[in-house]
């Protein structure tokens, strides 16, 4: 996991009613001096029309996060109390794990306040810096923290890495998990995520989980989507003798790494007590270019000589992204005819979509809709 | 529309009449329109209240709307933007909810706190600022800083050698409070009115020149005050207007430029002539020449010779090019300069085509005919302008297996350079010992001269294949070693069978030709893979 850049000081400022704009607060003391204040203070007390927005500076070597805060109410001096609490952070570091914890503390004072005037009084004001030398020395250790102010607030903060949007997942995807499925905290999970994992085997295929586990398949897309963001499986292609793979230039990665080599050889046995030798796994992976489709690499080499699941070498070749897959697309040549009878099919055809996708979606085998892509000339296929 | 497209471009300056906001693109018919203190909704005194709302009190609108920064009234853009003196002549960057400010102001003179405010000159520092979307990568931000440096710096030197800001400035301001006088009802706005057809105003012009081209090519150039020339180009965009499904991130630009090399061709992406126009009047005669001679079908190297350029400097004007994105990315149509010089047969190079060209995307075509055309090196040259190939090289790997445990053992070399020049301090006790236990067959006869030889020979294998008598014995095994010449060459090749070179670049330096070196891997098969992936280096389709 990415590490969090740790938060370098955090100031609660305020506009005092007769010096303006000031840190009430700081932890730790004086890192932020009162003339680098007085160059930022602009977009830490700001402009009522910028409240509760999440304003970041980035100057004098400092990235200062805040969200200005201000409640109108006739109780207070100015008939109104602006106030801000920022973290400091580097002015390298990315902002993105802060960014919820500003606004939620921002949050926490504004209901403290509404509720209890924990900002208006100063006797419970006095222990605000307290709590941020707290909130700062928690979430650098351990990146969370739970402080309780009084009997119905707590603050409670934890720092959570941004993550990457879910991968779709299709019909046709094929999960595998990618370590044994016995280390797998089965009850963890919920009840879905229960039901379909004993069919997550490396050969089934989304569509097929769903009508087997009978679980909706925008459910199992849901499982898998999540079981793939805690990394604990992968997600290759349907096995089919017709399909075309080629190294990627992670092959390098296997031919370097001796440990890789020593669970390749494992993973890919045809049987435990004969390990085939690794030149020939590495030979049949350098076999595998645009053009060879499994089967004449199977016809080629004869992996059952070697003692190779020709299977399980895809498996494990997909999985450690040693090799990718090769699609094919067929495309409709817009200016000729066509026959009719893949007419129906011609809406697939835009170079979009690719066969597996064709035959999940439509429901015809390979070989039947290879057929009628090959009778018709005005049908070109592409790989890619 | 593009992530990283500029939403607003903004020139604010501050001086003793406050701070104002001298120009904006793109303007909108009215400022503040979204960023209220108080939505809407509490306004109309007839509307339900809720008592408890579920919603965060009033949780702050998105501050760009197609494109275009919308709700910062001038007042406030002005006052954000036009910073204390103690921030100006660094770069500024200010993200506020989903917009990010990224600029670089300039402070024009310094003033001391105690000057009266009677004598503060009209303007001290000015600010040229781009607004962005707030999730664009660092990357953008920093291409962006630059921008604004540039021009920055640019208008300060112009201000400085002929006062062109302060005139400029007196425009806008003119032009800004003309309005204020008009009636209500033939309100203009100011921004519109500077931008105009006939309007003075170069400043506002160029700016929003800047804004447009920026949107449109990602592109800058510039002559501020039809004097200093200013040149930018936003790398994200330029390299992936024509491809936007590709995605080139600027490192992957920068990874390919280091990964050069003299045996490299290039492509023009756009035609000649049109570059040359576009060349400005001052650029080097080196660069004129060097794009007059430039054709895919030839290596850098052949360049370098014909436009009479040290290769370094080559070099230096392709990378240039190529982050400009006016020449391709450096793809190897050694294939077919190599055919031109008479390398190699016409049916071995279209081979190579048909095996090795990927086709992309939606366009079909067939490259399978063996008589070879130059219509079809055009169709290449099309498809590579248009980055729907992939090229894939071959890799060479050494895996040896030894005969008795199934155990493999791969020999990777630590050192690029050629091993044979290094001084190998032979170990002949080791070497003797090695062979005697080892292999039946040195140890039961006598040395021949022959055998010597070898022996000779196989010590100026890189240590760790030398060191180990299984190694050599597997070597050995192959039918091709007891070739003194064959082994020979096999030995000077190996430190490149590590699946880090390819064919090319293995030629390029050992000086080799493509049949010499495909016959040695032929003959060494057994103990060598071959496998053919693209190039990480220029590549950047692998999924």
């Amino acid at each position: 996991m990415e590490r969090v850049p740790p938060i370098k000081c955090i100031f609660f400022s305020e506009f005092h009613t007769t010096a303006g704009p000031i840190i009430t607060y700081q932890v730790p003391e004086d890192y932020l001096s009162k003339e680098a204040f007085d160059t930022v203070h602009v977009y830490i007390i700001t402009k009522p029309q910028l409240q509760n927005r999440l304003i970041t500076i980035n100057a004098l070597g400092h990235k200062i996060m805040g969200c200005p805060v201000c409640i109108e109410n006739p109780k207070y001096p100015r008939n109104m109390l602006i106030f801000n609490l920022c973290l400091v952070i580097d002015a390298t570091a990315s902002t993105a794990p802060f960014e919820i914890i500003v606004k939620k503390l921002a949050g926490y004072l504004t209901n403290l306040e509404l509720e209890n005037e924990f900002l208006s009084n100063e006797e419970q004001k006095s222990t605000l810096p307290n709590i941020m030398s707290r909130i700062l020395s928690e979430l650098n250790m351990s990146g969370t923290c739970n402080i309780p102010i009084n009997k119905s607030n707590t603050i409670h903060l934890k720092l959570v890495l941004p993550h990457e949007d879910a991968l779709e997942v299709a019909d046709h995807d094929v999960p595998i998990f990618l370590s044994s499925k016995n280390n797998f905290q089965r009850n963890q999970w919920d009840l879905t995520t229960q039901q379909i994992i004993p069919y997550i085997d490396g050969f089934n295929h989304v569509a097929r989980i769903s009508v087997e586990t009978d679980v909706e398949i925008n459910l199992v897309k849901g499982c898998v989507q999540n079981l793939l963001h805690f990394n604990i499986i992968a997600i290759i292609s349907i096995f089919q003798y017709s399909n075309v793979y080629t190294v990627t230039p992670e092959i390098n990665r296997l031919a370097e790494d001796k440990q890789m080599q020593e669970s390749c050889i494992k993973y890919v046995a045809k049987s435990g007590r004969h390990r085939p030798s690794f030149h020939n796994v590495f030979m049949l992976y350098c076999g595998l270019t645009p053009g060879t489709t499994v089967r004449d690499l199977c016809t080629r080499f004869n992996p059952h000589t070697l003692k190779i699941d020709e299977r399980k070498l895809i498996q494990f070749g997909m999985m450690k992204k040693l090799i990718r897959r090769l699609h094919k697309y067929p495309l409709k040549l817009p200016n000729e005819s066509g026959s009719n009878k893949t007419k129906h099919l011609y809406k697939w055809f835009t170079g979009r979509h690719h066969y597996d996708d064709i035959c999940c979606k439509t429901g015809l085998s390979y070989q039947e809709l290879d057929d009628r892509v090959e009778s018709d000339p005005s049908v070109v296929t592409c790989w890619k | 529309m593009w992530d990283f497209d500029p939403v607003g471009i903004f020139l604010v300056t501050s001086g003793s009449r406050g701070d104002q906001l001298l120009f904006r693109y793109p303007f909108e018919a009215d400022g503040g329109v979204g960023l209220k203190g108080k939505s809407a909704f509490h306004t109309n005194p007839y509307a339900i209240r809720i008592a408890e709302d579920p919603k965060p009190r009033n949780s702050p609108q998105p501050c760009i709307k197609n494109g275009v920064l919308v709700g910062y009234s001038n007042e406030l853009l002005a006052y954000l933007l036009a910073v204390k003196s103690d921030l100006c002549g660094q770069k500024f960057d200010l993200t506020i909810d989903d917009v990010r400010f990224v600029g670089y102001p300039v402070l024009l003179q310094r003033i001391s706190q105690s000057t009266p405010r009677r004598e503060l000159p009209t303007m001290i520092s000015f600010h040229v600022v781009i607004a962005v979307r707030a999730q664009v990568k660092n990357s953008v931000v920093a291409a962006y800083h630059e921008l604004t440096q540039k021009l920055a710096l640019s208008f300060h030197h112009e201000e400085q050698r002929c006062g062109y800001l302060n005139t400029q400035k007196n425009l806008m301001q003119g032009i800004q409070e003309e309005v204020t006088t008009l009636p209500e009802d033939s309100y203009e706005n100011p921004f519109k009115l500077m931008v105009a057809k006939g309007s003075k105003c170069e400043l506002s012009k160029d700016l929003k020149a800047v804004y447009d081209n920026l949107g449109n090519s990602g592109i800058v150039s510039l002559y501020v005050n039809k004097w200093i020339y200013v040149s930018f180009c936003l790398p994200h965009k330029v390299h992936n207007i024509l491809q936007p499904e590709l995605k080139i991130e600027p490192e992957a630009i920068q990874k390919c430029i280091e990964a050069l090399r003299p045996y490299h061709g290039l492509l023009l992406m756009v035609p000649e002539r049109q570059l040359l126009e576009s060349l400005p009047p001052d650029c080097s005669p080196a660069m004129v020449r060097f794009i007059k001679a430039v054709s895919p079908l030839k290596r850098l190297q052949t360049l370098a010779a014909d436009a009479d350029l040290p290769l370094g400097q080559v070099f230096h004007l392709s990378s240039h090019l190529v982050y400009w994105a006016i020449m391709g990315l450096p793809q190897q149509l050694v294939g077919l300069g190599g055919r031109t010089q008479g390398y190699h047969g016409a049916s071995a190079t279209i081979g190579r085509f048909s095996a090795l060209w990927l086709f992309y995307a939606d366009k079909v075509m067939v490259l399978l005919h063996v008589t070879f055309q130059a219509q079809q090196v055009q169709m290449v040259v099309w498809m590579l302008q248009r980055r729907l190939l992939t090229q894939l090289h071959t890799y060479v790997f050494l895996v040896l297996t030894s005969s008795e445990k199934n155990q493999t053992i791969y020999y990777r070399t630590h050192s690029t350079s050629v091993s044979e020049d290094m001084p190998f301090i032979s170990d002949t006790g080791s070497v003797v010992s090695g062979t005697s236990d080892g292999s039946p067959r040195t140890s039961s006869f006598a040395k021949s001269p022959s055998e010597n030889a070898r022996e000779e020979i196989l010590r100026r294998l890189p240590q760790s294949l030398h060191m180990n008598s299984v190694n050599r014995e597997a070597i050995c095994a192959v039918p091709a070693a007891n070739n003194l010449e064959d082994l020979k060459m096999f030995v000077r090749l190996c430190p490149y069978f590590n699946g880090q070179f390819h064919l090319e670049e293995i030629m390029y330096h050992e000086n080799l030709r493509r049949s010499q070196l495909l016959t040695l891997i032929d003959k060494f098969r057994s103990i060598l893979v071959t496998c053919t992936h693209p190039d990480p280096a220029t590549s950047f389709h692998g999924k």
